[in-house]
């Protein structure tokens, strides 16, 4: 019953235990409901977050640039190899050509790539899939080479070490990447199960750089062509060294007449591998080691003939002795040409002193022996009266024609320089000789006495007066010593002289006379008297021992000096005396008082005096050829025969006027302004005559070698097509041993800095190392070398020595004294060619390769048609060559031997045709 | 008055008790109920996962595309360094010796990226795989290469993961399906059977065989492989030819008792067309060769190479490998101009594949004459048992498919269609997995 009053229960009264159940029931339904909505939570979520179909976006973009990455590289690596240079096509210039060659090349092979990844779904990450192509064809997607851009990364290049003038420039901006750019439409649509199928077109836009460093080797291999061609760095050096080399020789030559053969192609050949070698290390920082290894084997066996192995040269040097003395092309090879030894110490430069003008003006070589070498090797002499340059010439051309050698000059049969000799009499007559005159003092106020003349008041005038006695009242001699000076008078008498004259008075009277008065004048002459007291007769003295603007300037003049016997014109004032003074004086008895009868009387001159001063001529032509020119003025160091004569020219007139006061010997002759006599002021003037003399000469003769120099290179340049003369000046100013030092050193491999130069993104710096290499590795002007089943010379020399064999005889000064130096010049040519030119990036083996996983970026130049693979011809890679003519000078003192080649040697011409 | 006494008479105080208490239970039962699905653990987890998930994505992106600005090894470095060490050259500490060494034979890149690094090592490795927990890297060239890489990838999701994860990569380059030959790299630890979170990205492997046959050269890829088939009369084939007639006389005479023979006759002569045209040459009835076998040719060019790296002249080596700085050391130089260092690595080569081959085979070969023939042949002898039961079930499968085909077909067609299948000369598969550590 109790049970049921539940339901009858009025008081709406509800047991805890149904809603206990009913919260049970509630529970239960509310936890698998929200079980239900939590995962179906979780699947939206995982949708929501693999829905973004940016990364198979980003994933692919970056593949595709990898893709074009190496098709870029395959592009490079074939570009590389088989560079186009001259063009082909129309309207495309080789640059061109080769761009139009990696895009095309890109193109295709993106093209292969993508058809392999990026179809049917291939490339995706689970969620979305990535096709490439449009949606309307996809499989007719085609990469267009029109649609990739190419730009170059350009970088600053900062090589290890450069030389002025004498290399490229050790900064520059250069390519040194490519950047490829391209667009690429795809097309993505959802793979995933949960995804509805949706696609969504895109653009790719990739941007990637190419990874192979070729634009910066192809630009370096461009440079060093640049460079060994023309008037480059490479003209520059080796006009310098072939200039340091044939100076010294000549001079060898000049002193002992050997090197026969100043210029030799068998040292230019080395010298000429040398200085390419130098500009590929300015370049490229390395050089082709094998190159090198030749190199020093050619010149050891340049200079020693004999053979070098090369393996020898490889063993025996360390990596620190991979250099070339430059003083075995100059020192050594002309020690070994003239079979001294090696080390034996050789003139770098001609040094010319002042000797020979200092001697020329004292001596007269009347004749010239020459000394010549007949066909049987006999030595012979040929002597010439009085001879000039033509003279000489001429007889060596006879002697030549006849196949005669021409060895040497010497001067024979010295006499004194009559021309001097005369020079220095009339020195010395024009010192020794005074000038004096007669000073005439009459009596300004004499005794007059008119005659009486009373009753004649008239004057009527008187005659002229006339001396009717004159009474020598004194004299005086010359003053005493120390006391004469011009306007002094050496000798006077003194007079009292007594004149008459008539004078005529006259008076009127009248007297009458037949009734006539007349008027009449009487006339009375009386004698008037006129006595003058001290009237002086003087010698004066005008002046003495005039030498130019030395006069008066003599101690004790006019005394005999005894102990230097010298008469110091003491016999002059007594000629003058008695040949001017003593018949003149009658006549100036009469004269108003005055100066008369001027006239310059030549003393005796003492024979002490011109020996003494031929004496100190010899001394001082001893003393002034003492002088020579300053050892480090050398030709190495002025390479420039125009400057390296001025220079000596600089130098010795330094010397000559540090040895001024030596030279002339001041108080030896003078005291307080005051020659010790007439002699020694002879003396010192031809001294004084002679010094300045030979210093006019040395600078006319240098002033004129110069100028003549410069006219011969100037008419031996105007055969060349290459420099010009300023051109060629301004190559051998450069100071060479700052330059180079004194040896070419070959850094085999440095790396170069490259700093990037765009400041808007982020920079990096990196390195290139370049290794060279190159066919023939030693260009060789003597033998052919076979390359491609063609024997070939890969460089040919010619060297034309260009004024002969006996060289241009520099400055005719005297028909006796033929030249004071002799030059030579000769003109080289070189022109050659690599067979094949290769660089490889040796840090930035960025291309693949099977075997080695790696190789490196290659850049080759060598002559060969380029096409396409249908055979289309594209254009040719060429050949890196090399080409300059330039110019070497000789010069070398007269007399002795003449530079020059020997008549059969005028012309050199070894390996390639040169026209 | 009368409420007093009703409540004592009142007798449901006791049922009231009762009821209340079972109240009680049910309610707790309820929360209990009800509480797990208040706390989502779900929807955690799953926030977790997608997390774990993106960062592996994302890792194996910035793993594969951040650039390596310098990156180098050196060729054949590993057994430069073991014949250094028997000079008595101590390796790990002479810095002139690591300086020489990586001067000579440093391959150095610049500005590449690890997939463009681990896309060209996987495919100079030349590795074969004997087993699934065992490979050989044939090519010794590049030992140092692949294990450097290795180590710097190890590096490089060391750091990009940090502590909290462990890591599994595995980059495969396999040309062809099936055929145990390409390249690996694998690094990290085993991948463990609790939760990980994998990422997968292709790599395009710019390489394409390339045969030259006859005037005509033939690239091997998905797009140009049907060349291929258009153009060399493969139909001469023998055991194509057999395949022809078994199928004309099968479609002309219909399905009869002798199926299961006739499906097995294809079967073999589909691995038999498949043993030439991968391993050896693909030959006429009359022996004539239509076309060499893709495979050898491939492995023909590597010894090849081998071959010519081992008897050109020590210039042409240099020229061709590393340069001309090799002769700039005297102790180098005599190294080099007895041919020593590449004789070396030669010889070593051999030995390495020697002992290889006797791994393989238990047993040795003669090297007395053409080494490098004998081991070519060798490894492809290998390479072909390797595959043939692939081979078979491939050719099974061809079978059935042309069996149920309810007419004859250009079976050629159907073929190269599944061996074009087989392709995958420009793609690898670049798998990261990482999980969390404990």
């Amino acid at each position: 019953m109790d049970y049921m009053s539940l339901f009858k229960d009025t008081n709406a009264r509800i047991p805890f235990s149904i809603l206990g159940i009913l919260l049970l029931l509630g529970s239960s339904t509310t936890t698998v409901v929200l079980s239900t909505l939590g995962n179906e939570r979780s699947e939206v979520f995982i949708e929501i977050h693999e829905a973004k179909y940016e990364n198979v976006l980003i994933s692919a973009t970056a593949d595709i640039e990898n893709i074009i990455n190496n098709a870029g590289l395959n592009a490079a690596r074939i570009i590389g190899r088989k560079p186009v240079i001259i063009s082909q096509i129309t309207g495309l210039d080789a640059h061109e050509v080769n761009l139009l060659r990696i895009r095309s090349s890109i193109a295709e092979e993106l093209h292969i790539y993508l058809q392999e990844n990026y179809k049917n779904n291939m490339y995706n990450d689970g969620t979305y899939a990535l096709n490439i192509g449009n949606q309307n064809d996809p499989s007719a997607f085609l990469v267009s080479s029109d649609d990739i851009k190419i730009e170059p990364v350009i970088m600053k290049i900062h090589r290890p070490f450069s030389v002025f003038l004498l290399g490229p420039e050790q900064k520059k901006n250069a390519p040194v990447y490519w950047k490829i750019s391209l667009d690429l439409p795809v097309m993505i649509c959802s793979i995933h199960k949960y995804e509805r199928p949706k696609e969504y077109l895109e653009v790719l836009s990739c941007s990637t750089l190419i990874t192979s460093r070729l634009p910066l080797l192809e630009n370096l291999v461009y440079e060093y062509n640049q460079t060994i061609n023309g008037l480059g760095p490479f003209w520059n050096l080796i006009t310098l060294i072939s200039n340091t080399y044939t100076i010294p020789r000549g001079y060898k030559h000049y002193r002992s007449g050997s090197p026969e053969n100043i210029m030799k192609n068998s040292h230019l050949a080395p010298i000429i591998n040398g200085c390419l070698l130098f500009e590929e290390g300015l370049v490229f920082g390395s050089v082709d080691p094998y190159a090198l290894v030749h190199l020093i084997a050619s010149s050891k066996k340049a200079l020693s003939n004999k053979q070098i192995l090369e393996s020898d040269i490889i063993k025996k040097y360390d990596v620190t002795d991979f250099s070339i003395s430059f003083d075995e092309f100059t020192e050594i090879c002309t020690n070994i040409d003239t079979g001294e030894p090696v080390n034996t110490s050789i003139d770098t430069c001609p040094y010319i002193n002042l000797t020979e003008i200092a001697q020329q003006l004292l001596f007269n070589w009347t004749e010239a022996i020459l000394t010549f070498e007949n066909t049987h090797n006999t030595l012979y002499q040929e002597t010439i009266s009085s001879p000039t340059t033509d003279t000489i010439t001429q007889l060596i051309e006879e002697k030549q024609k006849q196949d005669h050698t021409f060895l040497t000059i010497q001067k024979g049969n010295p006499t004194f320089n009559s021309t001097t000799k005369n020079l220095i009499q009339d020195i010395c007559s024009t010192i020794y000789s005074a000038v004096f005159s007669i000073d005439v003092q009459r009596d300004i106020d004499p005794t007059i006495f008119f005659g009486d003349h009373s009753g004649f008041p008239v004057d009527n005038g008187t005659t002229v007066w006339e001396i009717t006695s004159i009474t020598k009242t004194g004299y005086n001699t010359k003053p005493d010593k120390g006391f004469i000076t011009p306007e002094v008078s050496l000798y006077s008498e003194q007079y009292t002289i007594q004149w008459e004259r008539n004078h005529q008075w006259t008076t009127k009277k009248t007297i009458m006379q037949q009734n006539v008065t007349q008027s009449i004048w009487e006339t009375n002459i009386v004698k008037d008297i006129k006595i003058e007291k001290n009237v002086s007769f003087s010698i004066l003295l005008k002046e003495y021992g005039r030498y130019k603007e030395r006069y008066n300037d003599v101690l004790d003049i006019f005394y005999r000096n005894n102990s230097l016997h010298d008469t110091n014109l003491v016999e002059t004032l007594d000629v003058y005396n008695t040949t001017v003074f003593q018949p003149q004086l009658p006549s100036l008895y009469t004269a108003p008082s005055g100066e008369y009868h001027l006239q310059n009387i030549s003393g005796d001159i003492p024979e002490w005096v011109e020996s003494e001063a031929w004496m100190m001529i010899i001394n001082l032509s001893k003393s002034i050829g003492s002088i020579t020119q300053n050892e480090t003025i050398t030709s190495s160091k002025y390479p420039d025969p125009v400057v390296l004569i001025e220079k000596i020219k600089d130098d010795i007139r330094k010397q000559y006027t540090a040895l001024l006061p030596d030279l002339m010997n001041h108080s030896q002759y003078i005291q307080n302004n005051s020659f010790f006599s007439l002699g020694k002021k002879a003396v010192f003037c031809i001294r004084e005559w002679y010094v300045h003399l030979v210093e006019t000469q040395y600078t006319d003769a240098f002033n004129t070698i110069g100028m003549l120099i410069d006219e011969q290179i100037n008419d031996s340049l105007s055969t060349l097509d290459g420099p010009t003369k300023n051109q060629l000046h301004e190559s051998l100013n450069t100071n060479f041993q700052e330059a180079i030092g004194d040896q070419l050193i070959f850094h085999l491999g440095t790396g170069i800095s490259l700093e990037s130069t765009n400041q808007q993104l982020t920079s990096w710096n990196e390195n290139i190392t370049i290794a060279v290499k190159h066919i023939p590795s030693y260009l060789d002007p003597f033998e052919s070398v076979e390359y491609e089943g063609k024997k070939e010379y890969f460089l040919g020399i010619k060297n034309i020595c260009a004024l002969g064999s006996t060289g241009f005889p520099l400055l005719p000064i005297t028909p006796t004294t033929p030249w004071l130096a002799t030059f030579n010049l000769w003109i080289v040519q070189i022109r050659g060619s690599y067979a094949e030119f290769t660089v490889f990036d040796v840090n930035g083996e960025s291309h693949p390769h099977p075997l080695f996983g790696y190789e490196p970026v290659v850049y080759t130049r060598k002559y060969e048609a380029i096409r396409t693979d249908a055979e289309t011809l594209l254009g040719w890679n060429t050949r890196v060559t090399v080409s300059c003519d330039t110019v070497a000078f000789s010069l070398v003192p007269a007399w002795g031997f003449m530079v020059g080649e020997l008549p059969n040697e005028l012309i050199e011409h070894d390996g390639k045709m040169i026209t | 008055m009368n409420t007093k006494h009703r409540f004592r008479k009142n007798s449901t105080g006791i049922s009231l008790l009762y009821d209340t208490l079972f109240f009680l239970v049910l309610l707790s039962v309820s929360s209990a109920i009800l509480a797990p699905s208040l706390y989502s653990v779900n929807i955690k987890q799953t926030t977790f996962a997608v997390n774990h998930q993106q960062t592996a994505t994302d890792s194996l992106q910035t793993l594969l595309y951040t650039r390596e600005d310098f990156w180098s090894y050196r060729i054949g470095g590993n057994y430069f360094d073991y014949l250094a060490s028997i000079l008595g050259v101590n390796v790990t500490n002479n810095t002139v010796y690591a300086i020489t060494t990586d001067w000579m034979f440093a391959r150095e890149q610049q500005h590449k990226n690890i997939a463009e690094l681990l896309s060209e090592n996987l495919l100079s490795q030349c590795l074969i795989r004997i087993s699934k927990n065992q490979s050989y890297q044939i090519n010794c060239f590049t030992q140092e290469y692949t294990q450097r890489l290795h180590e710097r990838i190890n590096q490089r999701l060391e750091t990009i993961l940090g502590k909290g994860y462990a890591f599994n990569f595995t980059a495969i380059w396999q040309p062809l399906k099936g055929i145990p030959f390409g390249g690996t790299l694998s690094t990290g630890e085993p991948i463990p059977n609790t939760d990980t979170y994998a990422a997968q990205r292709i790599l395009t492997i710019s390489y394409l065989p390339t045969i030259t046959w006859g005037n005509q050269s033939y690239t091997l890829s998905k797009t140009t492989g049907k060349q291929l088939s258009d153009q060399i009369q493969f139909q001469n084939n023998r055991y194509l030819y057999n395949i022809d007639e078994l199928l004309q006389s099968y479609y002309a005479n219909g399905s009869n008792n002798q199926t299961d023979l006739l499906k097995k006759k294809i079967q073999e002569n589909i691995t038999g067309f498949l043993d030439e045209f991968f391993f050896t040459d693909v030959t006429t009835i009359n022996g004539t060769i239509l076309f060499p076998g893709l495979f050898n040719d491939i492995v023909d060019r590597l010894f090849l190479q081998l071959l010519n790296l081992a008897q050109v002249s020590l210039t042409a080596q240099i020229e061709e490998t590393i340069g001309y700085d090799v002769i700039l050391n005297n102790d180098l130089l005599q190294m080099a101009s007895s041919d020593t260092i590449y004789s070396y690595l030669i010889q070593e080569l051999i030995n390495q594949m020697t002992s290889f081959i006797s791994l393989i085979q238990n047993s040795s070969i003669s090297m007395d004459n053409e080494p490098y023939i004998a081991i070519k042949n060798m490894i492809l002898t290998f390479i072909s048992s390797q595959t043939r039961p692939m081979f078979q079930e491939l050719g099974n499968s061809i079978t059935e498919y042309v069996l149920s085909l309810p007419s004859l077909v250009s079976f050629v067609d159907v073929l190269f269609q599944h061996i074009i299948d087989l392709f995958q000369f420009s793609t690898a598969y670049v798998y990261l997995t990482i999980w969390r550590t404990t």
